[in-house]
């Protein structure tokens, strides 16, 4: 008998059980979280203009809070604490698996986005494949652009890091990795490029002290994404807002110019699919054949 | 024993029931989700193609607004500012006034498609990509590049770029969620398969027990109708033998007299021997009679079982001319004796029955003839023998060829009213008659039988080791003196009656007081100066009935003898055993002859047992 009720649960759950996006328009703030891929003052510093702009063309209220780590970030969406954030390309895929996290748009330099491989300018090396037995650095171990697509791509080259330089290390941050290469520390470090050109725009990082070597092929990364408890109508406000991001407007020209970005792209799942593959590889992501 | 299926309970049909209805409920609801499901399917690949339709156009709005960009580079480069001048350079000569009109009306076929559909996010950036082409087109109006314009088309350029995105993405999540659930439908699919089958099984079940349920429910009603047929039987042969009775009781009171007066004139009229013969002529009819009466009250079973201790051959071998008489020419009768045959305790009448009843069974059996087997042996039973405790008995085999039964009619042979006989022509008692007198008298009966190989009937009495009276009728004792002296009184309700006993009884000598009911009878108890020596009473009366009477008259009369007459033996059951003597008994029809040596004998037994002072 109770098989037979088993069954007849089990056959309403699967034909009554389809996952729903958020029923009501949100009253309350909009709860925003990034990616602490940077120092915490420079990343509020920003954002701020953003969430500015967002306010102002969505008329909805914005709250920015930066996690501690990146697992911390991957926790509070999972949690529900967060509305809209700022993922990497490894924390949203693992955002989407946990708890269905939706991209919805990126720069549009994460389309075609790049790790850069930096040495020391003095060093006369050219390729990666020069720097055998040295030391070398990923940025933090669950950063997409400073070490899952770098290791990614060197792994389908047939380069095993661990065998083929003398140590490896992991910095606490791309600007760590600059800096670990710029002071010597390291002989090779690889780190997001869109934040290494910043470091040199901003003169914080030397290019006659360091340069860039190599670049990996393109792939897609960091994406805002949003929670599935968000109502679809907000969900397209806050896209449009983005989208409508205009470099012929001077103060939205500064907003994307602070961001990195000459414009805002919509993301979607199939944007994602080489990072999922190199996550799965990796082992930090579960391989569940349907993602 | 065969145990009854236990029925299924009430409240769990309900549930199963219940669960029939949810399950079909659950396949409804299944079958339409997934008819929706594939109507949805549908809707989801038209959604694609709109999806698809439209990239393909913001595609080609992409490239021509690249070419823009490039005209308007040209102009820039070549210094004119002027756009009518610039054609495209070497590979595309087009014009931007022909360029605007074609993004102008691929804009519009956009617009056309997207109104086919709900707004979301493609919609509201079409909308802008309408709002900053009109910007661009209003900056290009008088064909001069402004410094600004690159911007607008940069910008214009980007929207496109978003738009055409927006569809990808759209179309590209349509093709996932139709691939999830196309996954997800072999399950669901196996989900409905396993409904039906389990809502069709408990269907199924629950149909086969309500069947079950009204199958049993017939048999219960036809089981109660052949009750309630037996029963209307029993009440009709119940209320017929108590007429049998009520007849033959009155029949045996006229006989008395009949018999008796007959007996009286002959004894008083000795010389006419032409009368003699028409007197003997009357006691014969008269005896025929009494004969008749007695047959009628077997029937009524108003008999009472007088169990002596019995030779059964010299019985057996007594009725062995009755026997072959009810069996026929066409069946032989062999019967074969075991010396010295153990003694059995029981009524030579009933056994007498026993034996009438299986032989006109056997002669049913062997319509065209046969042959039936009477054996009596000495058998000694031990162990586990057809569940006869073990013991000493005297078996009685009796055997014949006939058709024999089937094992339904052996199990059932013994039934009160149970019959292979045609309808009416049968009364379905002859053997439950049997099977209670044998077990009555503490014997057993064992049937053997086979389809066409005839049946044996063995019938064990236990052997009793008393010593066996002397028949009735065969007295070695030569008749004492029927006369006497002493006063008695005669109490019977029928005149006729008790006028051929006063007068036979005055004629042997006694002085006789008549009493024509009990209460009559106690007056004269009470009133008669002289002794009452004995006190002859017939048992069932209207008013005060025999022993009612007895117990007050013996009371008053207590050095009185007492004798019964009955016209039937059932009577005696109204006799309360607790009078200081046993009373004889005389059945109606009887002769004065009998009546006199009962009277004789009670009135010389119950003087011997008195002191003789309290004679008279």
């Amino acid at each position: 008998m109770k098989y037979i009720i088993g069954f007849v649960l089990c056959a309403t759950l699967i034909g009554c059980g389809e996952e729903r996006a958020g029923d009501e328009p949100i009253t309350r703030p909009i709860r925003v979280a990034v990616l602490p891929d940077q120092a915490k003052d420079r990343l509020s510093k920003q954002y701020a203009p953003l969430i500015e702009y967002l306010e102002n063309s969505t008329k909805l209220e914005f709250e920015l809070s930066i996690p501690a780590n990146y697992s911390d970030l991957v926790e509070q969406f999972a949690a529900g604490h967060v509305d809209l954030a700022w993922f990497g390309g490894l924390t949203f895929v693992q955002a989407s698996q946990r708890s269905q996290a939706i991209p919805l748009v990126f720069r549009d330099v994460d389309i075609q986005f790049t790790s850069c491989y930096l040495a020391s300018a003095t060093d006369a090396r050219a390729t990666v494949r020069d720097f055998a037995g040295g030391r070398f650095s990923f940025g933090p171990k669950l950063s997409t652009s400073g070490h899952l697509m770098p290791r990614y791509f060197m792994t389908r080259e047939g380069l095993d890091p661990q065998e083929f330089f003398g140590s490896v290390r992991h910095s606490a941050g791309h600007d760590q990795t600059a800096l670990t290469v710029r002071d010597g520390t390291v002989a090779l470090g690889v780190a997001n490029c869109v934040i290494v050109n910043a470091l040199f725009d901003s003169g914080d990082l030397d290019e006659s002290r360091v340069r860039i070597i190599d670049t990996t092929p393109p792939y897609s990364d960091y994406v805002w994404s949003v929670s599935p408890s968000l109502h679809e109508s907000t969900r397209i406000i806050i896209l449009n807002a983005f989208l409508s991001l205009d470099a012929n407007v001077p103060e939205q020209r500064a907003i994307l110019q602070a961001q990195g970005a000459n414009n805002y792209m919509p993301a979607g799942e199939s944007d994602f699919d080489v990072i999922r593959m190199a996550a799965v590889q990796a082992g930090v992501l579960r391989g569940t054949g349907d993602e | 024993m065969k145990q009854r299926p236990i029925d299924t309970p009430y409240i769990l049909r309900y549930v199963y029931a219940m669960l029939a209805v949810v399950l079909l409920s659950v396949v409804v609801v299944m079958g339409s989700l997934y008819v929706y499901q594939l109507d949805e399917s549908e809707t989801r690949d038209k959604v694609q193609s709109f999806h698809l339709e439209s990239y393909v156009e913001a595609d080609l709005l992409l490239r021509e607004s690249s070419t823009l960009t490039a005209l308007i580079e040209d102009a820039i480069v070549s210094g004119t500012h002027d756009l009518s001048v610039v054609s495209g350079g070497q590979f595309v000569q087009i014009s931007y006034g022909s360029l605007l009109r074609s993004m102008q009306s691929r804009l519009e076929r956009l617009s056309a498609l997207q109104g086919q559909y709900e707004a979301g996010a493609t919609a509201s950036t079409l909308e802008r990509l309408v709002n900053r082409f009109d910007r661009v087109d209003r900056a290009l109006r008088n064909a001069t590049v402004e410094p600004e314009t690159a911007g607008f088309v940069d910008n214009f350029t980007t929207t496109i770029t978003q738009f055409g995105r927006l569809h990808t993405i759209a179309a590209d999540d349509e093709l996932r969620e139709l691939e999830k659930r196309q996954s997800h439908r072999p399950r669901f699919l196996a989900v409905l398969i396993i409904c039906v089958v389990f809502a069709a099984l408990t269907m199924w079940y629950l149909v086969r027990s309500l069947g079950k349920s009204l199958a049993r429910q017939k048999r219960s009603e036809a089981a109660l109708a052949d009750t309630q047929e037996r029963l209307q039987n029993v009440q009709k042969l119940d209320a017929l033998a108590r007429l049998v009775g009520g007849v033959a009781h009155d029949f045996n009171n006229l006989l008395t007299a009949v018999l008796g007066h007959t007996e009286l004139l002959r004894e008083s009229s000795t010389g006419n021997e032409s009368f003699q013969t028409g007197l003997k002529e009357i006691r014969t009819a008269g005896l025929r009679a009494a004969e008749l009466t007695k047959q009628l009250l077997a029937f009524s079973r108003r008999q009472h079982a007088d169990r002596s201790v019995l030779h059964l051959n010299e019985l057996i071998q007594d009725m062995e001319v009755l026997l072959q008489r009810t069996l026929g020419d066409n069946i032989r009768l062999t019967c074969t004796y075991t010396d010295e045959p153990y003694l059995a305790e029981l009524d030579p009448g009933q056994f007498q029955q026993v034996m009438m009843n299986l032989a006109s069974n056997a002669r049913d059996a062997m319509p065209d003839g046969g042959s039936l087997g009477v054996i009596t042996e000495n058998v000694s039973v031990s162990g586990d023998l057809d569940g006869i405790p073990d013991g000493e008995y005297l078996q009685l085999s009796i055997t014949d060829s006939g058709t024999g039964m089937d094992e339904a009619t052996r199990q059932r042979l013994f039934e009160p009213f149970f019959t292979t006989k045609e309808k009416h022509s049968g009364t379905g008692l002859g053997l439950s008659t049997v099977h209670g007198i044998v077990t009555d008298s503490g014997g057993h009966i064992v049937v053997d039988t086979e389809e066409g190989k005839g049946t044996e009937f063995r019938i064990y009495f236990p052997r009793t080791r008393s010593i066996p009276e002397t028949p009735a009728g065969q007295s070695v004792e030569q008749p004492r003196s029927q006369k006497g002296s002493e006063t008695i009184l005669v109490v019977d309700d029928d005149t006729q009656v008790l006028n051929f006993v006063e007068k036979g009884l005055s004629t042997l000598g006694y002085r006789v007081l008549t009493a024509s009911g009990g209460m009559a009878g106690l007056e004269i108890c009470r009133e008669e100066a002289g002794a009452i020596d004995a006190i002859v009473s017939d048992v069932v009366m209207s008013g005060l009935n025999g022993p009612k009477f007895m117990e007050s008259a013996l009371r008053l009369r207590p050095h009185a003898a007492a004798v019964y007459i009955s016209a039937y033996t059932e009577d005696i059951l109204l006799w309360r055993p607790n009078q200081r003597q046993e009373i004889a008994l005389v059945r109606k029809p009887f002769e004065m002859q009998a009546l006199a040596q009962v009277l004789r004998d009670a009135l010389d037994q119950f003087e011997d047992s008195l002191p003789s002072s309290d004679s008279g």
